[in-house]
Parts: structure tokens; sequence; C-alpha cells
């Protein structure tokens, strides 16, 4: 039975997410890649469901690393269809997927 | 008999030109909203354009890099909501993402932010999506701006509309 989790980044992470990496700050996309996006996709019968709008904003560099990065630095299949991203932002939602997108065709590439 | 149908349609074709000039009427208020709207976002782009190059062109600001963020933000969801309202085709999605790349994907953090010339190539590529945005957002202005239904369209509509 597929469960759903639920992470809203501006709630249970931090209100202005910023910065790639963990060296560049408390609230980066390498930490709430790590600690939050990591624990619960591992799980294969979850979904992850990850709320948008309650953040101030995001910097690309942050967002880039955060979904980008799970292709890079991790073996997640069907990341799309497992990852649920909810935001009244429809570019938002765009810009995310385009970056799981380009990161998985580097991939390929080698 | 007759007269009674004579006056019967002469009354329907009356409720349905009056029907009818309402909608249009109607239409053009929707028209004249959108494109004030849009020429508010034309200006709120032109703002944060200045702010981003500002940005990049100065030593790191905290507060203005939160600022862009909030905008960019802001910007999203008042360009959903005219899409979602078909008053925007979905093609400013492409362009606000180019746009916030281009501000927000290099230099954008304290520990990795120096200090750009005009003339860089980051303040080029800052340029180039913003005024891909801009064109984009004149287009859409055009397109409802000359927009038009045929009028038989419209008569067709407004009589399936009673159904």
């Amino acid at each position: 039975m597929t469960t759903v989790s639920t992470v809203n980044i501006g709630k249970d992470f931090n209100r202005f997410p910023s910065g790639r990496y963990k060296a560049q700050g408390p609230a980066s996309g390498e930490q709430f890649r790590e600690e939050f996006l990591v624990p619960m996709l591992k799980r294969e019968d979850q979904l992850v469901e990850v709320q948008l709008d309650d953040a101030i904003g995001y910097g690309s560099s942050f967002l880039e690393e955060a979904f980008g990065g799970l292709v890079r630095h991790h073996s997640f299949g069907d990341l799309e269809n497992r990852i649920v991203l909810i935001s009244d932002d429809l570019s938002l939602v765009a810009e995310i997927k385009s970056y799981i997108g380009e990161a998985k065709k580097k991939k390929r590439k080698g | 008999m007759l007269d009674l149908f004579k006056a019967f349609v002469a009354w329907c074709l009356i409720i349905l030109g009056w029907v009818v000039v309402n909608e249009l009427a109607e239409r053009r208020e929707i028209r004249k909203n959108a494109e004030s709207k849009i020429k508010d976002l034309r200006s709120c782009l032109s703002t944060l354009e200045d702010l981003v190059i500002s940005f990049h062109t100065s030593t790191f600001c905290y507060s203005s890099a939160r600022e862009i963020a909030r905008r960019m933000k802001t910007l999203g969801h008042e360009c959903s909501h005219l899409e979602r309202r078909f008053l925007l085709t979905d093609e400013w999605q492409t362009r606000i993402v180019a746009v916030k790349a281009s501000s927000t994907l290099e230099n954008f953090e304290a520990a990795t932010h120096e200090c750009q010339k005009h003339d860089s190539l980051i303040i080029a590529k800052i340029e180039a999506s913003f005024q891909g945005f801009q064109v984009l957002l004149l287009k859409e202005v055009e397109r409802i701006t000359f927009e038009r239904e045929p009028f038989l369209k419209t008569i067709v509509r407004v009589i399936r509309g009673f159904y």
C-alpha cells in the first residue's frame, strides 16, 4: 500500500531556503535533500509530497541542488512520479521538474 | 395568432440582442483588466531586473537576495493566476524559469558571490532573460487586445448558455 509523506519546506525546513551546499549555510539544498527527501524516498512504497508555498521564495541554486542532486547523488527510480510538488505557482513546479530532467540527461551522457 | 408569433419572435430577438451586447461589454471589460494587469507585471519585471542587476554588481546583500526571491515568488503566483483565468498562455512559464535561473542559479550565495562587471556573462544572461519575458508579455497584450471572437460565434455561445 502506498503511503504519502509530506514535507512543507517553509514550515519544516526554513522560511528562506538558500544556497547549494551545507558549507554555504544552514538552509541549503544539499541539507534539505539529505535530511528530508532522501530518508522519505528510501521507503519504496512512499510518495513524497512537497509543499512549496510557505517559503518566502527560492533561489534556483537551492532547487537545483535539492532536486537535481537527487539524480546526481542517488539512484531513486521513477522520481517524477514519486515526488508530488504542491504549489499555486505553476512555474515553480515546471522549474523543479526541469532540473530533475536535466540532471537525468547529464547522468545518462555520463 | 400570427401577430402573437411575430411579437414573440421580436421579443426573443430583443432579449438575445441585449444579452449579446452585455456579453460583449463584459468581454471588453475583462480584456481591459487583463491588459492593465499585464502592464503592471511588466512594470514589476522592470523593477525586479534593476534589483537583480544591482545585486550581482554589488557586494553580497542578504536582504536583497531575500527580496529577489520574494518578488520572483509573487511574479510566479500572479502569472499562474492569469493563466488559470485564460489571460496568459503557458509560454510564460519557460520565460520565468529562464529569468529565475539567470538571476539566482549562479552567484546568489554569500560564499560564492562575486561583484560582477556590467559587461559580464552573468549580467548578459540576466538582461537577455528579462528581455525575453518582456517581449512575451507584450505579445500577450497584443493577443488579448486584437483577439476577436466572430460575432456569429458569440450569438451561438449565448444561445447555448440558455440550455
